[in-house]
């Protein structure tokens, strides 16, 4: 049976989810018997233009969000060339970090762009830049998504197994059943394709998988995290600290707030959540029960940047404000 | 006109490429990096504890020097335990970067990904040598995990210090990665010894390949905590210190219209263009430049290697790009030597592992000896501690002139000795990975 012809592409963004498919480590021997890794810039040295040699691509891991011009293309290029194309990480699946910049008032291309030109007939230009940054998802359609900032490596292989057909092992049919939802976890025990669209994280909140100990859902004020330390291991949002794991999406198994750190929601919302941010300002506001408006306008006070930090993410593509402005080709 | 475009270039963060106008028998190249981070858009109106956390897409060092401007910012002072889980993750990052450019350099001429178990046939590396630095860069990232609550984004560097003391099992583990690590280390510098560096016989593509000699930025020697920069003329003498608060007052950024990137260079010596033979005021960052920098390494192993180096290619400072792989291997062990010193449960323990700030103050700053060379983060901030400004150098942007000539003078060699663009390319890519 001939191997699976998988791509690896970075658009913008870092290399951090190229390095979580590095990351399978001991696991490199059995990805070598299960695919020919046949594009891949960053380890491989394969040139952009080598796709258009390919006749088809099994499997595309795309991450990083659309930027550039040439981040574009190169979707559409291994759009049209992959059976599969699977968003890696926050970026590809929701616009990531990089799309913070879509915030700013001045800066939507980088000013590093400016300058004078020494020599314009000789020396060739900088690439262009699209006019605000987008998800994959919001130029081409995605097949799967591995959310995360990065994907932690489990979910990357994980995914890996799921999308190019082997029989897992106990131990990663375990994390499947354990963590990512039903479908996804029978249809690796069985060897047969996830159905499309799915995601590889839980269905749950993170929440749900947290380690923190919820005592009760009330807070009097809110504080930023430099402010507070309780070595407790009690809930951060009761510590009165904005944690995102009531509106984020399962599957890390709570790794930055094990570490008492806020979750910031890079696994995206839920299924069950419309907008994060509306789902976050709901929740904490009903924690509170101030009782005059100077109460109100007091608390109100204390919430600062609700935009970066409740879609910190995935401002293009769950912010319901900007994602009805947006979506060009999700059909 | 011919142009050639090799895009992108291998194993280069951010991706990068090169485009060759050749005509008339002389070639210029032009070094692109094609996808630069927007940082100041994305920082500026963030509340600035966030910094450590966003900024952490540059790499994991600045992650650290995120936390530290913030301590700056808020005058703070992290308790001994969060200094040293600091300087821990430092070490543990240092050793997995630069040994991650030795597995690409071992696997240049192969697929690692897929040819892990045969590379050896192809080359004089060993069989198994590549298993050997992938296993050990897994081992590293699982300290560099325990330490910084994720390998690859950390999270837990904060203002005022750590979130969180470590696990029990993690002060039995980390002794346990970093004695694996020490003797991986030795084993895999002991073999690049034979087959690469003093033979330079596995490199042959850039074993002539010099960068333009110019001057060089670093950390002032053996400070700790390392608070003064220093730059150092080619020849090694120093031109200029300043406590690292002034880096930004001495260093300017000219901009090409052909080039995202902004190139770093001396304030006071001026821009003096692209040009091999008018370097004054161009510099460069990262480990060629510390090892230029320094007399003696304080830790034995790594004093031992750089005195190999020393012994093979004479006293520094060092232009050559195998000088620049050498001085990957001098810090990877001076990288696992740190490790070893510092993953022990009596530099983790104290009574506190972070200092509650009281007051918001408008500027901080902060200077990291990052793997690929030196950063530095600089934030001013708004009463409510909201980000109105923000500074943050780089290696792309500082290297950026280094890289931009060594690619000029790879691709006039390679034309000179009429190697195909394939070659060219290869040539290229070895030759910018150290850096």
């Amino acid at each position: 049976m001939p191997k699976k012809k998988v791509a690896i592409y970075t658009a913008t963004g870092c290399r951090s989810c190229e390095t979580s498919i590095l990351d399978i480590h001991y696991q490199v021997q059995r990805l070598n018997r299960m695919v020919d890794v046949v594009f891949w810039p960053y380890v491989l040295g394969s040139q952009l233009d080598d796709v258009d040699a390919l006749d088809s691509i099994d499997v595309c891991f795309y991450a990083g969000a659309i930027r550039t011009e040439t981040d574009r293309r190169m979707a559409e290029k291994l759009r049209d060339t992959s059976r599969h194309m699977v968003a890696l990480g926050a970026c590809a699946a929701f616009g990531g970090m990089p799309a913070l910049a879509n915030l700013s008032v001045t800066d939507s291309a980088p000013q590093e762009a400016i300058g004078e030109p020494t020599d314009p007939v000789a020396a060739p230009t900088p690439g262009e830049f699209e006019p605000h940054v987008k998800s994959l998802t919001q130029v081409v359609p995605a097949d799967y998504v591995v959310p995360g900032c990065p994907p932690t490596q489990p979910l990357v292989w994980a995914a890996i197994q799921a999308l190019v057909p082997e029989a897992g092992s106990d131990s990663h049919l375990a994390f499947a059943f354990s963590r990512l939802p039903k479908l996804v976890a029978e249809a690796m025990a069985s060897g047969v394709l996830p159905p499309r669209g799915t995601i590889f994280g839980g269905d749950k909140a993170v929440c749900a998988s947290c380690s923190r100990v919820k005592e009760e859902k009330r807070f009097k004020t809110v504080l930023r995290p430099y402010q507070k330390y309780e070595a407790t291991g009690r809930c951060l949002l009761e510590q009165g600290l904005v944690c995102q794991g009531i509106a984020t999406r399962e599957g890390c198994g709570g790794l930055c707030t094990a570490e008492g750190i806020p979750c910031r929601g890079c696994f995206g919302k839920t299924e069950a959540v419309f907008d994060p941010g509306a789902k976050m300002v709901s929740a904490i506001s009903s924690t509170f029960e101030p009782e005059t408006p100077e109460e109100i306008q007091a608390l109100t006070d204390q919430f600062i940047d609700l935009t970066g930090t409740f879609y910190r993410y995935a401002f293009p593509t769950q912010c319901a404000l900007q994602r009805n402005r947006s979506i060009e080709t999700q059909k | 006109m011919q142009t050639i475009t090799f895009e992108p270039l291998r194993w280069q963060d951010p991706p990068s490429r090169v485009t060759i106008k050749n005509q008339n028998g002389h070639s210029d190249a032009y070094l692109q990096v094609t996808t630069p981070r927007n940082v100041r858009a994305m920082t500026i109106g963030r509340p600035v504890e966030e910094l450590p956390r966003i900024l952490a897409i540059l790499g994991p060092a600045h992650h650290l020097a995120g936390a530290m401007a913030l301590d700056s910012l808020f005058d703070v002072e992290a308790p001994e335990p969060a200094v040293n889980m600091r300087r821990a993750l430092l070490d543990t990052y240092v050793f997995i970067e630069h040994l991650k450019k030795i597995a690409f350099l071992l696997s240049s001429k192969t697929n690692p990904f897929a040819d892990l178990r045969v590379a050896g046939r192809t080359d004089r590396i060993p069989h198994g040598l590549l298993d050997d630095v992938m296993h050990t860069i897994a081992l590293a990232q699982e300290a560099a995990k325990i330490l910084g609550g994720r390998s690859d984004h950390p999270i837990t560097a904060i203002a005022g210090g750590i979130s969180r003391y470590l696990k029990k099992e993690a002060y039995a583990r980390l002794p346990e990665i970093a004695g694996k690590c020490l003797a991986a280390a030795t084993h895999i510098s002991a073999t690049l010894n034979e087959i690469v560096m003093e033979t330079g016989d596995a490199l042959p593509t850039v074993k002539a390949t010099s960068i333009t000699a110019m001057p060089f930025l670093t950390m002032a020697n053996g400070e700790d905590p390392p608070n003064t920069a220093v730059f150092k003329a080619d020849t090694g003498k120093s031109i200029a210190e300043f406590p690292a608060k002034d880096i930004p007052a001495n260093i300017g950024f000219h901009k090409e219209f052909w080039s995202h990137a902004p190139f770093a260079y001396i304030k006071d010596r001026g821009w003096p263009g692209l040009q091999a033979d008018t370097t004054e005021g161009l510099y460069f960052v990262g480990p060629l430049a510390r090892l230029n920098s320094r007399q003696a390494l304080n830790t034995p192993l790594a004093e031992e290697e750089r005195l190999r180096m020393v012994s093979a290619l004479g006293l520094p400072p060092h232009v050559g790009v195998t000088a620049a792989y050498w001085a990957l291997v001098v810090e990877m062990l001076q990288a696992v030597e740190g490790m070893s010193e510092m993953f022990d449960q009596k530099k983790f323990v104290g009574p506190s592992i972070r200092t509650i700030p009281t007051e918001t103050g408008t500027e901080g700053y902060a200077a990291v000896e990052a793997p690929d060379g030196i950063i530095f983060h600089r934030y001013q901030v708004d009463p409510l501690g909201i980000v109105e400004e923000v500074d943050v150098l780089d290696t792309t942007k500082q290297n950026n002139a280094l890289l931009c000539l060594l690619t000029q003078t790879v691709v006039a060699t390679c034309r000179e000795q009429k190697k195909s663009w394939k070659d060219t390319r290869a040539a290229l890519e070895l030759s910018l990975l150290p850096f």
